[in-house]
C-alpha cells in the first residue's frame, strides 16, 4: 500500500491508498499527487467532505463498496474528487446509495475530520491537501 | 390565504402557507413570526437548508398519519416543509428530498415560495461553500 499524507488545518496525518486492490484508480491518484483544493460537505452523502480536485479517470471499477466507515478515502467517477467519510455516511444521490471505489484510509485524524466537517457546515469551504509520504 | 416573506441572507422571496392542509401548524408557525435563525445545507437531502434552532411551536401529534399534518414524501423546489419531531424548517432550492441517516423521511409540506426562484436558488448553492447564512420568516 502507498502511504500518503492529508493535511489541514496545519495538521498531518497518515494515511493509505489500496493500490492493491484499486491499482489503476490509485495510481491515478498516485500520479497526481500533491493535490490541494477546497473540501465542502457533500449534498446527499452524510457525514463525507468531498475534496474538488480532478484526477485523470479510468473506465474501471475497481475495489467497490456499498457501505463506507470513517476514515475511508472514496473516489467517484464522473463527478470525481475524493471523498473523507468522517461519521455516519453513505455515498448516494437522489436515486439512492452508489457503490463506490474504496481508494484509501485514514490512519488517524478521523477525530479532526470531523471537526473539519462540522466547521466547513457552519463557516465554508475549508483546504484540503494531499501529498505523497 | 396566509403569506409570508422568506429571505436568506438578503435575498427575498414570497411564500404561500397551506392554511388548508395544515391547519394546526401553520397556525402555530404564524403565531411564531417572525422567526430569525442562520440555517446550513442539507448534508443528506440534496439542494435544501435547514433551519438550526428549534422553531417554539408545540403540537399534539398522536392523531395524526406520520405524526404530522399533510405529510409528504417527496419535495420540488421551492417547497417549505416542517419536521415536527426536530422542530425544524427545510426549504428545497432545487433537486432534493428530505432524509436523513436512514434515507427518505417524511415531512409536513407547510407552503410553498411563489414565483422565480434563481436568485433563490443561487444564494441556497452558497450555503456549502461558505457556511450558514441568516433567515428570516416574517408575515405579509
Amino acid at each position: 500500500m502507498k502511504r500518503i499524507v492529508v493535511e489541514f488545518d496545519g495538521k498531518a496525518f497518515d494515511a493509505v491508498l489500496f493500490d492493491d486492490q484499486a491499482p489503476i484508480i490509485c495510481g491515478n491518484i498516485w500520479n497526481a499527487l500533491p493535490l490541494e483544493g477546497p473540501a465542502t460537505n457533500t449534498k446527499w452523502s452524510g457525514d463525507m467532505l468531498r475534496l474538488w480536485v480532478q484526477i485523470p479517470e479510468p473506465p474501471e471499477r475497481e475495489n467497490m463498496s456499498q457501505l463506507q466507515n470513517p476514515g475511508d478515502i472514496i473516489f467517484l467517477h464522473k463527478w470525481n474528487g475524493l471523498r473523507f467519510v468522517y461519521g455516519q455516511a453513505r455515498m448516494g444521490g437522489p436515486s439512492g446509495a452508489h457503490p463506490t471505489p474504496l481508494v484509501g484510509r485514514m490512519l488517524g485524524g478521523v477525530e479532526e475530520l470531523a471537526a473539519l466537517g462540522h466547521r466547513v457546515e457552519w463557516e465554508g469551504a475549508a483546504t484540503i491537501r494531499v501529498r505523497r509520504a | 390565504m396566509k403569506r409570508i416573506a422568506v429571505e436568506l441572507d438578503g435575498v427575498g422571496v414570497t411564500a404561500v402557507l397551506y392554511e388548508d392542509k395544515a391547519p394546526v401548524t401553520v397556525a402555530k408557525l404564524w403565531e411564531c413570526l417572525p422567526f430569525e435563525d442562520r440555517v446550513t445545507h442539507a448534508k443528506w437531502s440534496g439542494n435544501m437548508f435547514h433551519t438550526n434552532a428549534e422553531l417554539p411551536i408545540e403540537l399534539d401529534t398522536a392523531p395524526w398519519t406520520f405524526g404530522m399534518e399533510n405529510p409528504v414524501g417527496f419535495q420540488a423546489p421551492g417547497d417549505i416543509v416542517y419536521l415536527p419531531s426536530a422542530k425544524e424548517i427545510a426549504i428545497a432550492y432545487g433537486e432534493a428530498r428530505f432524509a436523513w441517516v436512514i434515507g427518505a423521511m417524511m415531512v409536513s409540506a407547510l407552503g410553498r415560495i411563489e414565483g422565480d426562484l434563481t436568485e433563490f436558488a443561487k444564494k441556497g448553492e452558497r450555503l456549502q461553500w461558505e457556511g450558514a447564512k441568516r433567515l428570516v420568516l416574517r408575515r405579509l
